[in-house]
């Protein structure tokens, strides 16, 4: 075995430029960093043109990342840093190659284990360090902690970390200029089936995700190892052999993880803050939040909000509860001709905006936007609905499941800032972040309004756990993410509330270890139309004296409240004695 | 041996098993085209199997075309080249030899022997065939000269450009950007597949730029990744020029030419003001715009042939200024290309409609019939004063003919010569997604499309295929397409199979039953693009709020909170705990108050709704908030002019009335219901003659200026005069009742003018015309619902029956039409009947003909026969 340090003396290198005399007596000494850091200027010297192209093209990427739509400029810069990296692996890793016997790897003084030491960290800093700052700034605005950031930059690393070993191992193993091509071609095969495979992994897997996390890791690894068993040891068949058995326990891993460690799992979050209860009847004097005009729930703490996942009555066999196609849900809504249930974009009621009320002077007047179902189902309904599929129904004990939120103020400006620069909130809970600025100050239809317009983004890294608590799925399946945009103007007493497009969010971006998703979310604000056509009042003034607040619902937990078919027979009973509401 | 079948014989030798891979793709092509293999099928991935298959064997041809043996390599292909006795035209000419024997004849045989196996004609062989070859020799330049420049391992580089830039449409992105910066509208709409004679052409032109670039290279030799990149740009140079204007789709050509300029020069294209609409809009950037439309008529057209428009440019000028314009939207574009979007909107019966009384209408076309999109504008200042407009116009032509016709039945067919259609199923009340969907109809169809140059059946136009009801004579023309697949794009028929759904076809008034679906009809219609033709229009004194255009004001808030109770209860709660002034507050004070009413009014519009039609949801009525608002208008009676009629009429009317009790006006009082005027006074010039007025504050023919200047001056004079003088003044002259009738035909507006003869003649020209030119559907807008009205009116029955048609389909409770539909029985029949009896009335329409009335004539009525 070629020792490691360089055999040669001084007195062996006869007439010699100064530049090669220095040189020499740099190699000749017994300075590892001094080689290292000489052969990392090598290598600095012979691609620096390359890498500099390559910190370009990242930088465009990480200006695309920022814009709303990134589009044909992510398209024109990520794509080709991409290969461009690869290219720069490839070329470095060709000059040396062990391999290879047009090179001169195995006699240079500098020493084998520097070159590879030396390009391990030439492509750190290079290329996978500057890959994973091109991907920060987009993460920025999301609340993110300590550990969120620690996920980006593992989410972002490990991958491009599991390419780039991948592609020097597999090149440093080509003898030719021909087998670097076809290796070249393979790699870039398995890299394209490794990405797809960990892009389309699903985020709702927590163990399949921490395995692929630790998958990668030793992907990382026994890459490493293998090219430094061929560029240091020259053993082709170890480095073969760790190579293999690395890769093919990486790539069952993740679906072997099930016995593993999942630190991605979080408790699921049970409502426990203040004892709550169900009153029948008319409202109760000590108030309470009307779910139905003869159901009320009492104990509620301000700024809080009950959602109803499902009032359906208890089976005695053990089938799921809550069944399919209940109507009582604040979060779908019901075919009743086809049974077909669809997911509400919007699930906030008039109970969220009345938990506001608190906040904004009493006796204002509050103005939204037409809703097609504020009432929703009468109890009655809900009955009648229940008895198609389970004619026992009303002999049954009766289940309600709340969701309770509480509304936090995220965001409160005059309107006259709010016009004038974008503005980013930030959610209360990690991974979500809305964007807006103006759209337009007069859109005329319907009177006059004021359209923002907005983006809901969502990312979040998914080697690290999501919140603290499990994000209530009510019926099975996240709800779409939900604001309310409050304007205030207190010199008409008036608090309007904004309207929402109703943009179903994109699918989930594929993309290695991060879930993103977004949606438009522009919302409108109607003009005091009344009070411009009959006092003059201007926009310009109206905005001046305007407050725009956004408030977000952090989850709180869900809760199951029993109903006897008794207090339900009640129930049902009182609504009639009430005044029925028609539709 | 001639040297040149020497080399051809050599690199064969070493092509061989790279041949055979070649020929083994061509076999799985074929296999996979005639569905051999995967069948086609619309669940899953659809189309892009076809397309895979494609660039697969396209890939597998160019890496046989670019292979070389290795002794032609060395040294760059240097060495043993320059030393060999071959003379480079022969080595050339066997490279090209190479390209026609192994690559393109081989792929002309699959097509001609998929076409035999497809059983088409010989003739459709022969062109297939030659089709093929055209397209393939497209790309000679590109592979003999990328044979030379790229060597060894360089070809698999090349072929990796090749499929990033044209493949994985990497291509088309760089071509979008660039052209979106450059504003240069693409002509393409589609995917390479659907219109490959651009890129043929554009493969020929941008041919010898590769045999220059070869020339170059072996001149200055360059290193690989310039010539790379060199590749790469001019494949995207060709995608460029593909996508660009200057490329002509020849299967773009127009049929009739000719005749449709004689046709345009013979007919002028008439634009009537009142025509134009001009409605709100937002475009992309989220800037406010109007997008404006009218209709484009020409007189004397066949039914079958069918003019689209477009506006190359359009100017619209306001005393005398031009006001600016904004581009044209992006997804719309014009040209032939577009008629099958177009047609989405319009009626198809006009194919099938051979004469006769009876029409078939179609069932689902969009009302407005002619009514295009021409411009768009930015919103000006100044929406009161008219416009004039001066339009540039493309009219692309169409004719819609009939390809066959076949029972609603699995296994009907219909065979033309261009087009095949085969029902594979009929699923009855079942949606495009497979859910239940009640009167819905969906269809499992396979078609064979003709896509040989001479009589391409998919391109500019698809043919359509509808459903027929002969019995009741009515056409279900749009479908909504589900899942779809296709193969055999490239070789001369494709083949497709989609599903399509067509809805309300089992609905009540069609007379289409799950029993009876197998008797009615499918009918294929083919457009055909018969040419284009320009013109000018101007036109003086457009309205921009004619016509359904944009609304000044109109409030669209109701309350955010209590949302569940009584909207009237808490409209009057919400005003009481309004900011209410002193009684003698200043007139700015007073009218913030006023405003505020009017606010907390739009919230609680609820209040009004009605359910049925006709029955208020939450009897009452707003006397009481009027009561409290009406002081401050005794006060300051200038507060008339201010309050809002647009979206609160009621409300207004109601106060108004208040303010006129609380002061006394004679004729005023407080009474149940609809607040009116009743007033008997004497005529001073007749001793002991009286005139007795009635009416209502609302009057929708004086206007809301008229009425509220006569308020004021009541509450300020508290006289009745001024209402008095303006009833009087309703009596409309017959020249006003033209101008309104002309633009807002109506029958009590059309029985008031044909008292007079002259306007009898005018008015019945005047609806007769605009009546020709209504589609023939039966979904319409009031204003054309009310053109059959007036046209039955003066006596047509065959009018008459298409108002009972188109009625009968009405769905029963909309009260969006019940307003509509309640002005035609009074229209036709002289008798007012209520929301309630509607439902009653559309049902009676769709047992009801025009035998079951006769025709009054001095009345200009239609009266039911004696035994109805």
């Amino acid at each position: 075995m070629i020792s490691d340090t360089p055999a040669m003396t001084a007195g062996g290198m006869h007439g010699l430029s100064s530049v090669r005399e220095r040189t020499a007596r740099a190699l000749l000494g017994e300075r590892p960093l001094a080689r290292l850091w000489h052969q990392i200027r090598h290598e600095w010297q012979f691609q620096r043109w390359l890498v500099l192209v390559e910190w370009l093209l990242l930088g465009g990427a990480a200006l695309a990342s920022l814009e709303e739509k990134p589009g044909t400029l992510a398209d024109l810069t990520l794509t080709p840093a991409f290969f461009l990296a690869l290219l720069i692996t490839g070329r470095s890793v060709r000059a040396d190659a062990p391999c290879n016997t047009d090179v001169m790897s195995h006699t240079r003084p500098v020493g084998r284990a520097t070159v590879w030491g030396a390009k391990v960290l030439f492509f750190t800093f290079t290329l996978l360090l500057p890959f994973v700052v091109q991907a920060l700034p987009q993460f920025r605005g999301f609340s993110f902690g300590a550990v969120e950031w620690f996920g980006v930059v593992m989410g972002t690393l490990l991958p491009a970390a599991v390419l780039g070993t991948l592609t020097a191992v597999l090149l440093s193993h080509a003898r030719s200029m021909r087998e670097s091509t076809a290796l070249g071609f393979l790699a870039l095969v398995l890299i394209t089936g490794l990405v797809v495979a960990m892009a389309n992994l699903s985020d709702d897997n927590d163990k399949m995700l921490c395995g692929a996390g630790v998958a990668a890791v030793m992907l990382i690894f026994s890459a490493l190892t293998s090219w430094w068993l061929l560029s240091v040891r020259t053993s082709r068949c170890l480095s073969l052999a760790c190579l293999l058995l690395g890769g093919a326990t990486a790539c069952a891993l993740p679906f072997a993880w099930g016995w593993g460690w999942d630190w991605r799992q979080v408790p699921r979050l049970a409502y426990t803050a203040t004892p709550l209860s169900l009153h029948i009847g008319s409202a109760p004097a000590s108030g309470g939040q009307v779910l139905w005009p003869s159901l009320h729930l009492v104990g509620l703490p301000p700024d809080h909000v009950a959602s109803v996942i499902a009032l359906a009555p208890v089976s005695l066999e053990k089938a799921p509860w809550p069944p399919k196609g209940v109507i009582s849900s604040d979060y779908t809504s019901v075919n009743t001709t086809t049974g077909m249930e669809s997911q509400l974009p919007r699930w906030m009621t008039e109970n969220h905006t009345e938990a506001l009320a608190a906040h904004y002077p009493p006796g204002s007047l509050w103005l939204g936007y037409p809703v097609d179902d504020p009432r929703g189902p009468s109890l009655a309904g809900v009955l009648k609905h229940t008895l198609k599929t389970e004619p026992k129904a009303a002999e049954k004990p009766w289940r309600l499941r709340v969701a309770i939120s509480r509304m936090h103020r995220v965001f409160s400006r005059p309107l006259g800032e709010a016009i004038r620069e974008p503005m980013r909130v930030a959610s209360p809970t990690p991974g979500c972040r809305l964007d807006f600025r103006l759209g337009m100050l007069d859109v005329p239809s319907y009177g006059g309004q004021i359209l923002f317009a907005g983006r809901l983004e969502h990312r979040f890294p998914l080697l690290v756990p999501e919140g603290s608590h499990a994000r209530i799925r009510p019926l099975g399946y996240l709800p779409q993410q939900n604001f309310m945009a409050v304007l205030h103007s207190p010199a008409l007493g008036e608090v309007r509330v904004g309207q929402e497009t109703e943009d179903p969010s994109s699918p989930d971006e594929p993309a290695v270890f991060f879930s993103g998703h977004s949606r438009r979310a522009n919302f409108t604000l109607p003009h005091p139309r009344a009070q411009m056509d009959m006092t003059g009042l201007t926009l310009e003034k109206w905005v001046a004296e305007s407050t725009l607040d956004l408030w977000w619902p952090e989850e709180k937990g869900t809760l199951d409240l029993e109903i006897t078919a008794e207090q339900m027979a009640e129930a049902l009973a009182a609504e009639n004695k009430l005044r029925p509401i028609s539709r | 041996m001639n040297l040149t079948l020497h080399q051809f014989n050599k690199e064969f030798r070493y092509l061989r098993p790279r041949w055979l891979v070649f020929l083994a793709a061509l076999l799985v092509d074929l296999a996979f085209n005639m569905e051999w293999i995967l069948a086609l099928n619309t669940e899953g991935v659809t189309m892009i199997a076809d397309m895979l298959f494609s660039a697969g064997l396209w890939i597998i041809g160019w890496w046989l075309a670019l292979s070389t043996a290795p002794e032609d390599e060395a040294e760059g292909g240097a060495a043993f080249v320059r030393t060999r006795p071959l003379p480079r035209h022969a080595f050339v000419a066997s490279r090209g030899l190479v390209w026609l024997l192994l690559i393109m004849l081989p792929m002309t045989l699959e097509v001609g022997l998929y076409l035999t196996l497809q059983h088409r004609p010989w003739s459709d062989v022969g062109l297939g065939m030659a089709e093929e070859l055209w397209a393939t020799s497209s790309m000679a330049f590109w592979v003999i000269s990328a044979a030379l420049l790229f060597r060894g391992w360089e070809i698999y580089l090349a072929l990796v450009v090749f499929l990033a830039v044209w493949g994985a449409n990497y291509g088309r992105t760089v071509v979008d950007f660039v052209f979106e910066h450059l504003s240069i509208e693409s002509s393409w709409r589609t995917l390479p597949v659907l219109e490959p004679a651009r890129f043929i052409q554009a493969a020929w032109w941008i041919g010898p730029a590769m045999v220059l670039l070869l020339l170059w290279h072996q001149r200055h030799h360059w290193h690989v990744v310039k010539r790379l990149s060199a590749f790469a740009l001019l494949l995207l140079i060709t995608y460029g020029l593909a996508a660009s204007p200057l490329v002509k789709n020849p299967f773009d050509e127009p049929l009739e030419q000719a005749q449709i300029q004689q046709l345009a020069q013979a007919q002028p294209v008439v634009m009537r003001a009142d025509s134009f609409r001009f409605t709100e809009g937002v475009d992309d950037q989220l800037r406010s715009l109007l997008n404006v439309s009218a209709v484009a008529e020409m007189d004397g057209l066949p039914r079958d042939v069918m003019p689209f428009w477009t506006s190359n440019k359009t100017v619209i000028r306001q005393n005398g200024h031009e006001l600016p314009m904004l581009p044209p939207e992006r997804t719309r574009t014009s040209g032939p290309g577009m008629i099958n979007l177009w047609l989405f909107e319009h009626s198809l019966s006009g194919a099938l409609n051979a004469g006769g009384p009876e029409k078939i209408l179609a069932m689902n076309s969009a009302p407005e019939h002619g009514r295009f999109p021409f411009s768009r504008m930015q919103i000006p200042q100044d929406l009161k004063t008219p416009v004039d407009v001066d339009m540039h116009l493309t009219a692309v032509w169409a004719r819609l003919r009939e390809l066959g016709r076949a029972p609603l039945q699995a296994g009907a067919r219909i065979h033309s010569p261009e087009a095949e259609l085969e029902v594979l199923e009929v699923r009855k009340n079942v949606g495009a997604r497979g859910e239940p969907a009640p009167g819905q109809v969906t269809l499992l169809v396979r078609q064979s499309l003709r896509t040989l140059s001479d009589r391409h059946a998919m391109w500019p136009a698809q043919p359509l295929l509808s459903l027929h009801a002969p019995g009741k004579k009515l056409l279900w023309q749009n479908s909504m397409q589900g899942g779809n697949d296709w193969r055999a794009m490239r070789l001369g028929w494709v083949q497709m199979i989609m599903e399509m759904t067509f809805g309300e076809v089992m609905n009540a008034g069609t007379g289409v039953t799950e029993q009876n679906l197998g008797s009615q009809q499918l009918v294929w219609i083919k457009p055909d693009y018969l040419g284009t033709s320009r013109h000018h229009v101007q036109v003086r004194d457009v309205s921009l709020q004619g016509n359904g255009s944009i609304s000044l004001g109109g409030l669209h808030s109701v309350t955010a909170l209590h949302q569940r109770e009584n909207p009237r209860t808490r409209f009057l709660a919400a005003v009481r705990q309004g900011r209410v002034p002193l009684a003698d507050a200043p007139i700015e004070e007073a009218a913030r108050y006023v405003a505020s009413v009017y606010t907390a009014s739009a919230a609680y519009e609820q209040r009004r709704q009605q359910d049925p039609p006709g029955q208020l949801v939450w009897p009452g009525d707003d006397r009481e908030v009027a009561d409290l608002v009406a002081p401050f208008l005794l006060k300051h009676p200038e507060l008339v002019q201010r309050l809002n009629f647009v979206t609160e009429s009621a409300l207004s009317y109601e106060i108004m009335n208040s303010a006129l009790v609380q002061a006394g006006v004679p004729g005023f009082e407080r009474r149940p219901g609809q607040p009116i005027y009743r007033r008997t006074v004497s005529l001073p010039e007749w001793p002991g003659a009286t005139q007795k007025f009635e009416s209502d504050l609302w009057l929708t023919d004086v206007g809301n200026e008229r009425i509220t200047s006569a308020v004021v001056q009541m509450l300020k004079t508290r006289s009745d005069d001024p209402m008095r003088a303006l009833l009087a003044s309703r009596v409309p002259s017959l020249g006003k009742a033209w101008r309104d009738f002309s633009a807002r035909p109506a029958g009590k507006a059309l029985r008031y003018l044909c008292k007079d003869p002259a306007y009898r003649e005018k008015a019945g020209a005047e609806v007769s015309r605009q009546y020709g030119g209504l589609g023939l559907t039966v979904r319409f807008s009031d204003r054309e619902l009310r053109i059959i009205i007036a046209q039955a009116l003066m006596g047509d029955s065959a009018a008459l029956s298409w108002a009972l048609r188109a009625i009968g389909l009405s769905r029963e409770v909309n009260p969006w039409e019940a307003h509509a539909l309640l002005e035609s029985h009074e229209s036709l029949f002289g008798q007012k009947i209520t929301h309630r009896q509607l439902a009653q009335f559309i049902r009676d329409c769709r047992v009801w003909t025009a035998e079951s009335f006769r025709y009054d004539a001095e009345k200009m009525l239609w009266v039911p026969q004696a035994n109805q």
